[in-house]
C-alpha cells in the first residue's frame, strides 16, 4: 500500500484529501500543517508520495518541494494550488515536482495521479 | 436567483408566508432540471462529455453551455434551445404560486410593480432580474461598483452557485471605510493589484457563514469555530484562484497569500472605501467584502 504525506495548511483539504486516498486504498503516513514540518515528517516517513499546497504560512509550499529535492532528488511531490497560480507552478516544474492538481479536488484526477507516481 | 428576490419581497411583504415560500422554492428546486441533464437526454451530448464539462466547470469560471461550446460539444443555438426546456424562471415561479391559490396573478403583477418601484429599478432591471440569470441580476446590485471589484463580485457569486447553492438572494451593495463584523474569513492577493475577499456574518447573524462551511467541508458545524472558518477560507481560495486566472488574463499577476480568521467581533478598516455586499444563501444572511484597491486589515 502506497504511503502518502499530506501537507496542507487547510484543515477542510487534509480531511478532504485524506477521505479520497483512504477510499481508494492509500495509506496517509502522516500530515503537516506547513511547509516547515512536511521538510521535517518527509525525513521521517519516507513516504512514497507527497501532496503539498502552495500557498502555507511559515514555509510556503513550493520552498518546501525544494527542501525535500534536496534530501532526494527522487521524490515524488505532488503540488496542490488554486487556479490562477500559474507562476507557482512553473516555479514548483522547475524545481522537481513531480505534478499538480488544482483546486477543488476531484478524486478521479486525484487518483489517476498518484497511480501514475506510484507505479 | 429570481425566485429567492421576489419571493423574498413577497413574504416581507404579507403577501404569501415564510411556510409557503419554502415550498414554492422546493418544488421550483424539483422541476428545475440541470442543462446537462437536459443535453444528455435530448442526446445532444453524451454522459462522458456532461461529466467533462461538469469537472471543468469545477475549476472554470464558466457556464455549462458556455464550455460546451468552446469544446465543440453543442453549437450556440443547441445551447438556447436547452435554455428554454428548461424554462423560464419568471414564469415557472408565478405558476407555482397561482397553481397553488397562494397569489392571484393581478395581484403578483401588482407586487412586482411595487417591487420595482420600492428600489427605483428600470424595466430593464426588471427583466433582468426576471431572467434568473446571474450574470444580469448581481450588476443590476451594483450600480455604482468599479468594473474589477464588480468581476470579483461576479465571480464569487458564481462559485458560490455552482458550489454550494443556486439559493442565492442579494440586496444593494454598499461601500464603507470600516466594517464591523462578528467573524469573518478572508484571503488577500498581492501584486500588480493587491485584493481582499472575505466572508462575514452581519446583524442576521452566522447562519449564511455556517451554510458555506458545512456544505463546502461536508461536515455539520454548530457554531462559527476555527475549523469551519478554515472550510469558508478554502472556499474563498477558489473563488480567488478563478479571478486570479481572469486577471492574468489581462496580464494582471497576483499571489494570493494564506487565509486570515477571526471568531469574534472584529472591524475591518481600509484607506480607501470597500464593497459590502449582503446576501442570502438557502434562507440564511452574510456579507460578502471585497476589496480590489488595497489589503484590508483588522
Amino acid at each position: 500500500m502506497a504511503k502518502i504525506l499530506i501537507v496542507d495548511d487547510s484543515r477542510t483539504s487534509r480531511k478532504i484529501l485524506r477521505g479520497i486516498l483512504e477510499n481508494n486504498g492509500y495509506e496517509v503516513a502522516g500530515e503537516a500543517t506547513n511547509g516547515e514540518e512536511g521538510v521535517k515528517l518527509f525525513e521521517e516517513l519516507n513516504p512514497d508520495v507527497v501532496t503539498m499546497d502552495i500557498t502555507m504560512p511559515v514555509m510556503d509550499g513550493v520552498s518546501a518541494l525544494k527542501e525535500i529535492m534536496k534530501l532526494n532528488a527522487n521524490a515524488k511531490v505532488i503540488m496542490v494550488t488554486a487556479a490562477g497560480q500559474k507562476g507557482n507552478v512553473v516555479e514548483a516544474l522547475k524545481a522537481g515536482a513531480y505534478e499538480f492538481v488544482t483546486k477543488p479536488f476531484e478524486e478521479d484526477v486525484i487518483c489517476d495521479l498518484l497511480k501514475k507516481a506510484t507505479n | 436567483m429570481f425566485a429567492n428576490i421576489f419571493g423574498d419581497y413577497l413574504v416581507k411583504n404579507g403577501k404569501i408566508t415564510k411556510e409557503q415560500f419554502v415550498y414554492v422554492m422546493e418544488e421550483q428546486k424539483r422541476t428545475r432540471v440541470k442543462l446537462g441533464l437536459i443535453a444528455v437526454s435530448e442526446k445532444m451530448i453524451t454522459d462522458k462529455q456532461a461529466d467533462e464539462i461538469n469537472r471543468k466547470q469545477a475549476v472554470m469560471d464558466k457556464r455549462f453551455g458556455d464550455i460546451a461550446v468552446e469544446l465543440g460539444y453543442l453549437r450556440p443555438e443547441q445551447v438556447t434551445k436547452l435554455l428554454s426546456l428548461q424554462g423560464n424562471p419568471y414564469m415557472v415561479f408565478i405558476q407555482t404560486i397561482t397553481d397553488k391559490g397562494y397569489m392571484l396573478l393581478k395581484d403578483l403583477e401588482d407586487a412586482l410593480i411595487s417591487f420595482q418601484q420600492e428600489n427605483n429599478f428600470s424595466d430593464a432591471d426588471i427583466e433582468a432580474i426576471k431572467s434568473g440569470d446571474v450574470d444580469r441580476i448581481i450588476p443590476v446590485y451594483l450600480p455604482e461598483v468599479p468594473a474589477l471589484t464588480k468581476e470579483l463580485i461576479l465571480v464569487a457569486v458564481r462559485t458560490i452557485n455552482r458550489l454550494i447553492s443556486t439559493d442565492i438572494s442579494i440586496q444593494k451593495a454598499e461601500f464603507v471605510s470600516s466594517y464591523s463584523a462578528n467573524a469573518i474569513a478572508m484571503q488577500h492577493m498581492k501584486g500588480d493589484c493587491n485584493v481582499t475577499t472575505g466572508f462575514s456574518g452581519n446583524q442576521y447573524g452566522l447562519a449564511g457563514m455556517l451554510t458555506i462551511a458545512n456544505t463546502y467541508a461536508g461536515e455539520e458545524f454548530d457554531k462559527l469555530e476555527l475549523d469551519a472558518l478554515d472550510s469558508i477560507s478554502e472556499f474563498i481560495n477558489i473563488i480567488n484562484g478563478l479571478f486570479a486566472t481572469s486577471l492574468s488574463y489581462q496580464r494582471v499577476e497576483t499571489e494570493l497569500l494564506p487565509p486570515v480568521f477571526a471568531e469574534n467581533v472584529v472591524t475591518l478598516n481600509g484607506e480607501k472605501q470597500f464593497c459590502v455586499v449582503p446576501l442570502t444563501i438557502m434562507g440564511n444572511a452574510f456579507s460578502l467584502i471585497v476589496s480590489t484597491e488595497e489589503i484590508l486589515q483588522f
